[in-house]
């Protein structure tokens, strides 16, 4: 029998301590495909994550083991940083930019040299599978392997989509796998893609976890019903609109509701507001399943999710979620899951709330048909037989 | 039975029904925005905004509630900041780098002026917009609805003298 092709993921940064659905999604998929006995590597650079951003060498380069798989770390090209900051400053102001600006964009992005060259060397003994879309790792890397790569793109409707080398990207790949059907679709609208080569896999989580909802709420001193905010600190993530539609509802109706931030980085709480927003920083895996657990629902008030983590850990602990109604993907599994519901603007985020609070029998039942939804779609065992039966074919997935 | 690979499982319930839950809270959001017509609707203040797109619906007063919430958000963002890409030059690289950034910082004067020009504006506008709206929606409801009582009034009045008048119409072709 010949030598089997491994699996290899090309991926800017990656490390067991990277915050990022993208980058957990692959870690854990890498991990899960090597539990079911295939041969993965992840060949990435030596940047530490998108925060730290690609200025200097965090790790050095070589050979690692993250979590049982083997990760090849490839030195950074340098990069003009300050370009690349203000094209990418323009295009989050919805600016126009030249093809040159472009250009410059993705030169100037994460990039290695020595990575390129392993790839397009090594291209016979690996599928090459590339993720996210927007880096210059896939940028450049795929150009090495052409026709021949996947691509994962985590992809939504922002502004790097419009941007025309994305649009040539796209049509570069063998596959294209999606974690979500509106994802899917989106790219398919934007890019005219060919759908014999878009393939579902879903994202994937740990269903096995088990949150206790009293110890959380005996530790932090919570009585009152709340509503859980777990992510980023950023305007792309909508969590400034959640803060500001909590305090007129909380205006407008007094109740003992609270708002519990979880995770990293800095946020702004309004004067009168420190009471009845709890921030909770950076908590442990099994804390966060705890807060989960204890929620009244979760709030994932982001319009930019491809997948969204978040949800599928709040229905694992049988809590309904509250979503944007701009964001299709959260909607989609919403609809699909019957096990949460969605707002628009701010009378609807109130009537949502009243909802959810005035009828908890409802919410009940809400979160445990989420949580049906998340063990039906997204086990691994699942996930990885979508994703092997998508790069490798239906042979080696049955 | 055993499910199709690639399809995303559907989760039904006899009892619940996300998109009938939703439909349920959009008709009391509706009742109630309804009822709260007479009563005061307050208009966000500039420092205040309320959120993301909203589509143009059948309900104009959310509208231009969003779109004030908006434009309170973004009126004053006008000023620029220095952003000089810098390009390789081989020959004379940093004489060139500082010309551009002279020049550029000189450009950048002139265009903050006109900004903090053009925001002095746009707060009137705002202010007169939101006084405006707060007229439309909310301080002339009072005076409409007594216009309309005075109306009815006035058209029950009418309808009585029409009566009396058939009436004696009827009276005197009898005689």
């Amino acid at each position: 029998m010949s030598q089997r092709r491994k699996i290899g993921f090309v991926i800017p940064w990656y490390g067991e301590d990277i915050v990022g659905g993208a980058e957990a999604q692959c870690r854990w998929l890498a991990e899960e495909l090597v539990k079911a006995g295939l041969e993965v590597e992840v060949l990435t650079t030596c940047a530490r994550d998108l925060l730290s951003g690609w200025g200097r060498n965090h790790y050095r380069e070589g050979v690692y083991k993250v979590g049982g798989v083997t990760v090849r770390r490839f030195r950074l090209r340098p990069a003009d940083l300050t370009s690349f900051r203000i094209i990418n400053d323009h295009l989050l102001a919805g600016l126009p930019i030249s093809p040159e600006e472009e250009q410059c964009f993705i030169t100037e992005s994460v990039n290695s040299d020595q990575l390129y060259d392993f790839i397009e060397k090594n291209r016979a003994n690996y599928h090459y599978v590339f993720t996210p879309y927007l880096f210059g790792t896939t940028y450049w890397g795929s150009q090495r392997c052409a026709g021949e790569g996947f691509l994962i793109p985590c992809f939504h409707d922002e502004a790097y989509a419009g941007l025309q080398i994305f649009r040539l990207l796209f049509k570069r790949f063998k596959g294209i796998l999606f974690y979500s059907r509106p994802e899917m679709a989106l790219a398919q609208r934007l890019y005219q893609l060919d759908p014999a080569h878009l393939r579902l896999i879903g994202g994937g989580v740990d269903t096995d976890v088990q949150g206790n909802g009293a110890v959380f709420r005996e530790r932090h001193g919570l009585s009152a019903p709340f509503i859980l905010y777990v992510g980023r600190r950023d305007e792309t993530k909508n969590l400034p609109l959640l803060i500001r539609y909590f305090c007129t509802y909380k205006e407008k109706n007094g109740s003992d509701l609270k708002l519990v931030l979880v995770g990293d980085g800095p946020v702004e709480i309004p004067a009168g507001f420190e009471n009845e927003i709890l921030d909770l920083g950076f908590l442990s895996e099994q804390v966060k399943h705890d807060a989960h657990a204890a929620a009244t629902f979760v709030c994932q008030p982001s319009v930019k999710e491809s997948f969204s983590i978040v949800i599928m850990e709040a229905w694992l602990q049988e809590t309904p979620v509250l979503v944007h109604a701009d964001c299709p993907v959260t909607v989609h599994h919403c609809l699909r899951s019957n096990g949460g519901l969605y707002f628009r603007d701010y009378w609807e985020f109130e009537g949502c709330l009243s909802y959810l609070l005035d009828n908890p029998e409802v919410r009940r039942k809400m979160g445990r048909l989420g949580r049906h939804y998340v063990e039906r779609n997204c086990r691994w065992e699942r996930v990885v037989a979508r994703f092997v039966e998508a790069v490798l074919g239906p042979t080696e997935a049955g | 039975m055993e499910d199709r690979l690639e399809e995303i499982i559907e989760i039904r319930d006899p009892e619940i029904n996300v998109a009938e839950i939703m439909e349920e809270i959009r008709r009391n959001i509706r009742r109630r925005r309804s009822e709260e017509r007479d009563g005061e609707v307050t208009f966000p203040t500039f420092d205040a905004g309320l959120g993301p797109a909203v589509e143009p619906t059948e309900e104009p007063e959310k509208v231009l509630h969003h779109h004030l919430s908006e434009a309170s958000l973004h009126y004053n963002k006008i000023g620029v900041a220095l952003q000089l890409m810098p390009r390789p030059v081989p020959l004379f690289g940093r004489l060139w780098t500082a010309f551009r950034r002279e020049a550029h910082n000189l450009v950048i004067f002139y265009v903050n002026t006109l900004a903090a020009r053009q925001i002095t504006f746009n707060d009137h506008v705002l202010q007169a917009l939101n006084a405006l709206a707060q007229m439309v929606t909310g301080g002339n409801r009072a005076e409409v609805a007594r216009l309309e009582a005075e109306l009815q009034a006035l058209q029950q009045r009418v309808n009585q003298l029409e009566q009396r008048l058939s009436s004696k119409e009827t009276d005197r072709e009898g005689e």
